[in-house]
């Protein structure tokens, strides 16, 4: 490059350049109105469903603590009170007790590692990334995490801990949990129930291993179920209708992948196909894995998360 | 960002406002048709949404908006095999005042269509440094290359645009 060019080179670097303001007539474009507000709303939902988590995660603690500021000091006075000790020795074992109370209902389990996030606004993957009927129901039904009004009755005399408590909420469809309520280890019931429609079983030695594929096949789903030794083992995603934890999905490049997993990331040549890779993702503190399967075009063909041994299985049930 | 992953609803609306236009331009200057350069920036917001945790303070957000953008960029031109310059038919900016910016408005559509006829990277180190300001070292990381290519690539560009700037 000669002297001028080097010169020019370094006037546009330091702002004494034209094309600065020439350039700046044509910074007119924005996005249109839609596409802000599709993108706004998905980010809210987001900020939201991830501010509820971190709500849950205070409140077994801070409901621990209530109940011993409250609890120790009213035993106490119990202990003291001699009509209450003649009582309480009176009283039938604990054992006795427990045999009669109901089971306790089961607790909502978190999924910390994942950071699904529901569809994206666009139209396509809106519907398919939605959850099932069944599940949608269930998440139409859980109880909302609104705090109660004063004046509503709700839990009147309840305990001003549970009270503040915020009601459980499903764990999102996709994660490193398993499949909206299913999660991996759960049986076979769990994992049709948490599909909510029609699925197929096949494999040659279903007591062993077993796969569920939704029904009709024409229907696409893009997605099919694997169950070891009887128990949800992982879910396989050959679609773009799905977002794997953490943002990657089918037809993503490598470079991509690279983006959004910086880290943590094992990748191996493809087993079977030639000039393919398997990036293995192994979130923190779970024992879950995300695999995506790279062709040799160097795109993510499926993707796939589960527990260990079933999710390194190469295909299906092999 | 980090106000938004520490939860802070609004700061992710402060941070869209502040990028969405840069961004939006970015895949206008890149891609035809318009549609497609929709779709590429609304996947890009989705991406920054999706793997907000994994964002590392340790680089300004512009930066990383860029690389998951040229990433996008690099997807778009291998699924449809057209890395080759646009077509000279990019709009020219509209105007509140069409007759008294007439000569303003021709020149940006000159600028405009002589960037459609750069190489798409020497292009994308014009619209990254005039949109966001980004150093030469980021824009080399964006497209994962040396700083001195960058510069190369750079100072071809200026001579190219040379003509219409001197207009």
């Amino acid at each position: 490059m000669t002297e001028p060019e080097d010169r020019e080179l370094q006037g546009y670097l330091s702002g004494d350049h034209p094309l600065r303001s020439r350039y700046r007539d044509t910074r007119d474009a924005e996005p249109p109105a839609s596409l802000d507000a599709a993108i706004l709303a998905q980010a809210k939902a987001a900020t939201a469903r991830a501010s509820h988590r971190r709500r849950r995660r205070w409140a077994l603690p801070l409901g621990l603590a209530a109940t011993l500021v409250l609890g120790l000091p009213l035993g106490w006075q119990l202990w003291r009170t001699p009509d209450a000790r003649t009582e309480m020795a009176q009283a039938p074992p604990v054992r006795a007790v427990a045999e009669h109370a109901e089971p306790d209902a089961p607790q909502p389990v978190e999924d910390e590692a994942s950071t699904a996030e529901p569809a994206p606004s666009k139209s396509a993957r809106v519907a398919a990334s939605s959850p099932p009927p069944q599940a949608k129901r269930e998440r139409a039904e859980a109880p909302s995490s609104a705090p109660l009004s004063a004046d509503s009755g709700a839990g009147y005399g309840a305990p001003p801990a549970l009270m503040a408590a915020p009601a459980p909420e499903p764990p999102p469809v996709i994660g490193y949990h398993g499949f909206g309520p299913a999660m991996f280890g759960d049986d076979e019931e769990s994992v049709r129930m948490s599909w909510g429609r029609p699925l197929a079983e096949s494999g040659a030695e279903p007591a062993r291993c077993q796969v569920l594929t939704p029904e009709p096949a024409s229907a696409n789903y893009g997605i099919r179920f694997l169950l070891v030794d009887g128990r949800f083992a992982r879910y396989e995603v050959s679609s773009t209708r799905y977002l794997a934890p953490g943002g990657g999905q089918v037809g993503d490049s490598a470079d991509t992948l690279q983006a959004l997993y910086p880290d943590g990331v094992d990748v191996q040549p493809h087993p079977r196909i030639e000039g393919g890779a398997l990036w293995t993702v192994t979130p923190s503190a779970n024992a879950a894995r995300l695999v995506f399967e790279i062709g040799s075009g160097g795109y993510v063909t499926r993707w796939r998360v589960g527990a260990p041994p079933g999710v390194f299985f190469v295909e299906g049930c092999d | 960002m980090q106000a938004w992953v520490a939860g802070d609803a609004g700061a992710f609306e402060r941070l869209y406002h502040r990028h969405k236009g840069p961004l939006y331009r970015y895949f206008q200057r890149h891609i035809t048709p318009p549609a497609l350069a929709d779709e590429a920036f609304q996947d890009v917001w989705q991406k920054v949404i999706q793997a907000r945790d994994r964002y590392r303070a340790d680089a300004p957000f512009a930066a990383w908006l860029f690389t998951l953008a040229h990433h996008r960029l690099m997807d778009h031109y291998r699924s449809h095999r057209s890395g080759e310059p646009l077509p000279d038919t990019l709009e020219a900016p509209a105007s509140q005042q069409p007759e008294a910016d007439a000569g303003r408005r021709q020149q940006a559509a000159r600028l405009l269509q002589a960037l459609a006829r750069l190489p798409a990277e020497q292009r994308e180190i014009i619209v990254l440094r005039e949109e966001e300001d980004l150093t030469l070292e980021q824009i080399a990381a964006i497209q994962g290359v040396g700083r001195e290519t960058v510069k190369s690539r750079l100072r071809y560009a200026l001579a190219k645009l040379r003509e219409v700037l001197d207009d």
